[in-house]
């Protein structure tokens, strides 16, 4: 439900001319709703930024997600983000 | 570009599987789909824009009223997240999904502390002032598109907003 509110909320808010992005973990829903841009991570619901604690983890999802801002020109699109909940660790890999 | 376009396989059967879950669950439940997908482009790089965060994970300050989970139409209300709050002085008020990750770290359902770190780094110009909490159990989204939205909008178009972040719960 919290994935409906948000492409609800979203698409009024790229109305009023701010650029939005929103991460999903539920894409189905952001699909089903239509949204302007979305970024699609593999986590759990409740943690969309990664584990708790994970703060390099959480920069590295924030980054990639506004990057979408500057990359993406085509509406309603969601991407998926090439990182897996759990085998997301600073040594497999460099920090976007 | 980090990441790949989704492709649509399969995501229009399971969007039909999870409204058919939520209707049947929900008494109050309202499909609603966006009938216009509308499209702002960057008036400017990242580096240069105004950057506010918005959660409907339930996030809101302690000291605020927290949201009505009784209501099984949900509640539709705002609160309002200073960008100089305390993270020590935020809490998550929400029934469907499993807080515990978010009460340990706010930062996995709202990343404040993450993008002020990005902002000290200079990819991101600059924060709003405020930023914004919701609860998403709104099973019927009318009044998210009638008064919520808009009402959002205008507070982030007021403190002069260029690009928001949007994260669920």
């Amino acid at each position: 439900m919290c994935h409906k509110s948000v492409g609800l909320v979203q698409n009024i808010v790229e109305r009023a001319g701010i650029a939005t992005v929103a991460l999903t973990v539920r894409p189905e829903i952001t699909w089903g709703v239509g949204v302007p841009r979305a970024a699609y991570v593999r986590f759990p619901t409740g943690a969309p930024l990664g584990e708790p604690g994970q703060a390099w983890q959480h920069r590295t999802i924030l980054r990639a997600v506004l990057s979408l801002l500057e990359t993406v020109d085509e509406p309603g699109t969601i991407w998926e983000l090439p990182f897996r909940w759990r085998r997301m660790r600073p040594e497999e890999g460099v920090e976007l | 570009m980090i990441g790949q376009r989704l492709a649509d396989d399969g995501l229009r059967e399971r969007w039909e599987r999870w409204l058919a879950l939520v209707t049947e669950m929900h008494a109050e439940f309202q499909v609603h789909q966006n009938p216009t997908i509308h499209f702002t482009r960057m008036a400017k790089p990242l580096k240069a824009s105004r950057v506010a965060l918005l959660s409907t994970g339930g996030v809101h300050r302690k000291t605020d009223r927290p949201f009505d989970l009784a209501d099984p139409a949900g509640d539709p209300s705002i609160r309002s997240i200073p960008v100089d709050v305390d993270p020590a002085d935020l809490t998550v008020s929400h029934m469907h999904y499993d807080t515990d990750m978010a009460q340990r770290d706010i930062d996995c359902i709202f990343p404040l502390r993450t993008a002020q770190v990005l902002h000290n780094e200079g990819m991101i110009g600059e924060l709003a002032s405020v930023h914004y909490g919701l609860m998403g159990f709104v099973p019927n989204g009318q009044r998210l598109i009638d008064e919520t939205g808009p009402e959002l909008a205008a507070r982030l178009v007021d403190d002069g907003v260029d690009v928001a972040v949007l994260v669920p719960g």
